[in-house]
């Protein structure tokens, strides 16, 4: 839990009277290439997909307010490319949560590195999540991660509607509705992208990330976490078993006249709930 | 490969991978038939920096190394070769030569606009008697007070129809042989500068390949780059760069069509399994994964080297040899692969065939190629 002082207001002045500007952390995980079940290989690292769009809204708002953005992410060295492949969205500062002790660490574990390593962070005014990771796709960081530090969290945010000195308003989409919610800072939320254009990295911001700026490293002893709360000994999950699944296909084949299967295949699909 | 490659490498090999998969990919089959330059990507290319790579920062270019630049290349040739081409000729062979040469005052005039996509650069140098034979052109610059009047029927231009800014070998001094043989910058528009019709070719149809005509077209002095009659040294120089970008183009192409096959072979049945279990499509599977490796491996040799600011022309000269010959025959087993299918246009392959094959014969032939390779083994 935050302690009151570490709650950040945005914009808040320092000590010395001066705009601190926005503290923006972004969670972000490396994946292994490839599809679900991919071989974690050393080597194939890249940044989860739906992460990106938390960085693009991090960005876009610390633009708009000034401020820093740091990427904070939990895995072994080699997730430094995906580390890399964030910064050159722009976010200033990152940290690498790395240790053997994180090893084989459950949702729950992760979350109490995160946390820790956040705690240290603080304070800072927003904690952004993607909604889910490509290769596990739990969704279970953000909210964990969120309920140990005792702030609020908002699941697919699509828009920051408004910010203001100590409350933040956004949208999200839920089951047809687009909800409002206002929080008091800090708070958390899980980023879906808004619909926009896709952003490609350019060759300069790329050439930019690799000009003065690093990662920096932390392990269970700079976070002050004991092995037994970490990796494998602090996991309430415990996988029992993992096996390839292959769902069930129906193929159903409507023949006749191009009209009437047209009619009969609008007609099946409507019944079956996939179309309006 | 991973191991050649730094983690700024890796990051520029997977934003252009996502790019080219998302834009490029999905409209490469359309451009090829239409024979259509597709602006809308060239556009986003410039704004990324794939159009002024290794140009300096500061001449608004991503100053980027020569290994970044090749796995750029592969990227986009993979997607399409025609857009990888058009990218290599603008980067290496017009952007370069006029870094390399060009004096302050031209570096502001030319190179900004390059750099950033907003001018497309083209490289004139093959007429219809000159091609491997450079020193044989018969264009003429004769010099007119502060101008040159420039005569010149310039052919298969690559990028030609859409170029702004051309290098153009032309004879300043039409008794001195090849040491009469200078460069100059000729810009669209110039009065008497006319572009001719795309040429009608096999692959790479997406790139306007056109003749362009100089007529007593007035071009200022001060576009000269370095000396009269170092034109032939600034043709080498550039064709030593423009050889990795074609070799890593061959890459691309190589690439694709070595997934295509491997995919290809997994989903087609025949004898009641997917060809994949066959060994002779598993030979073939084995033989262009193994060619494409080691081309691909002798191309980052040499833009290391480069890099190293180490000699690489006898490095590079290999590089496009072994890799433009890969792509032909990794090209052709894709086909085989596919059977009837491979010869649709229905199917990619059919297209990295028609593309490989110009590899082998443009910025230098294969035969050419095995000239330098020798020359420089043997002197």
């Amino acid at each position: 839990m935050l302690e009151p002082e570490e709650i950040l207001l945005h914009v808040q002045k320092n000590k010395y009277g001066k705009d601190m500007g926005l503290n923006i952390i972004v969670c972000i995980k490396a994946v292994a290439e490839g599809t679900w079940g991919a071989k974690n290989t050393d080597k194939n690292f890249t940044l989860n997909l739906f992460d990106r769009p938390a960085i693009e809204m991090a960005m876009e708002l610390t633009k708009k307010y000034d401020g820093t953005v740091t990427l904070v992410s939990m895995g072994p060295e080699s997730a430094c490319s995906a580390l890399y492949e964030a910064m050159s969205m722009g976010p200033q500062k990152a940290v690498l949560l790395s240790d053997p002790l994180f090893r084989e660490s459950d949702t729950y574990a992760t979350a109490k590195v995160l946390s820790a390593a956040i705690k240290k962070l603080a304070p800072f005014d927003l904690l952004f999540f993607g909604t889910r990771s490509s290769d596990s796709d739990t969704g279970h960081v953000g909210p964990q991660t969120s309920q140990m530090l005792s702030i609020p969290y908002i699941s697919n945010v699509h828009e920051m509607v408004d910010l203001g000195m100590d409350k933040a308003t956004v949208e999200r989409r839920a089951d047809g509705f687009v909800e409002r919610f206002q929080i008091t800072g800090p708070g958390a939320m899980g980023v879906v992208h808004d619909g926009t254009e896709y952003g490609y990295t350019g060759l300069y911001e790329i050439e930019n990330t690799f000009d003065g700026k690093s990662i920096q490293r932390w392990d269970h002893s700079d976070l002050g976490l004991e092995p037994h709360e970490i990796g494998l000994p602090g996991s309430p999950t415990k996988i029992v078993a993992l096996n390839p699944h292959k769902s069930k296909k129906q193929c159903r084949f409507i023949t006749g006249d191009v009209a009437q299967a047209a009619e009969t295949l609008a007609q099946t699909l409507s019944q079956a709930g996939l179309v309006d | 490969m991973d191991t050649f490659l730094t983690e700024k490498h890796r990051i520029v090999r997977s934003s252009v991978r996502a790019f080219a998969q998302r834009e490029i990919m999905p409209i490469s089959r359309e451009i090829d038939e239409d024979r259509r330059f597709p602006w809308e990507v060239i556009e986003k290319m410039g704004k990324l920096g794939y159009l002024g790579i290794q140009a300096p920062r500061e001449l608004g270019g991503a100053g980027m190394d020569a290994v970044s630049y090749i796995i750029i290349i592969e990227e986009i040739s993979r997607a399409a070769a025609a857009i990888g081409l058009c990218a290599s000729v603008h980067n290496s062979v017009a952007l370069y030569p006029i870094l390399a040469f060009g004096n302050a005052l031209q570096h502001d005039k030319f190179v900004p606009d390059l750099a950033k996509g907003k001018k497309i650069g083209a490289f004139c140098l093959t007429e219809p008697n000159a091609g491997s034979d450079a020193s044989a052109i018969e264009a003429t610059a004769i010099k007119d007070g502060d101008h040159y009047i420039v005569n010149a029927n310039k052919v298969f231009v690559t990028n030609g129809g859409v170029a702004d800014i051309c290098v153009m070998f032309v004879r300043t001094d039409p008794a001195a042989g090849p040491r009469g043989i200078s460069v100059i910058v000729a810009e669209k528009g110039t009065p008497g500068f006319v572009v001719g019709e795309k040429e009608n070719l096999s692959g790479m149809r997406a790139n306007p390949v056109c003749s362009i005509r100089l007529s007593d077209c007035k071009i200022p002095a001060e576009n000269l780059l370095a000396k009269e009659g170092m034109g032939l040294k600034i043709g080498l120089a550039a064709l030593d760069t423009g050889r990795i970008g074609i070799a890593s183009q061959a890459v691309g192409i190589a690439q694709a069509a070595l997934l295509d096959g491997i995919k290809y072979a997994k989903e087609r049945i025949q004898f009641k399994v997917p060809i994949a279990r066959h060994q002779s499509i598993q030979n073939m599977i084995a033989d262009m994964a193994t060619q494409v490796e080691s081309a691909r491996l002798m191309v980052y040799r040499a833009a290391l080297l480069k890099d190293q600011k180490k000699p690489f022309s006898k490095e590079a000269a290999m590089a496009k040899l072994m890799a433009s010959e890969t792509a032909s025959r990794v090209a052709d087993m894709a086909v085989q692969i596919h059977g009837g299918y491979g010869y649709s246009k229905a199917y990619g392959v059919e297209r990295y065939y028609r593309d490989a094959r110009i590899t082998r014969i443009y910025e230098g032939t294969s035969e050419v190629h095995r000239m330098v390779i020798a020359r420089n083994i043997l002197d």
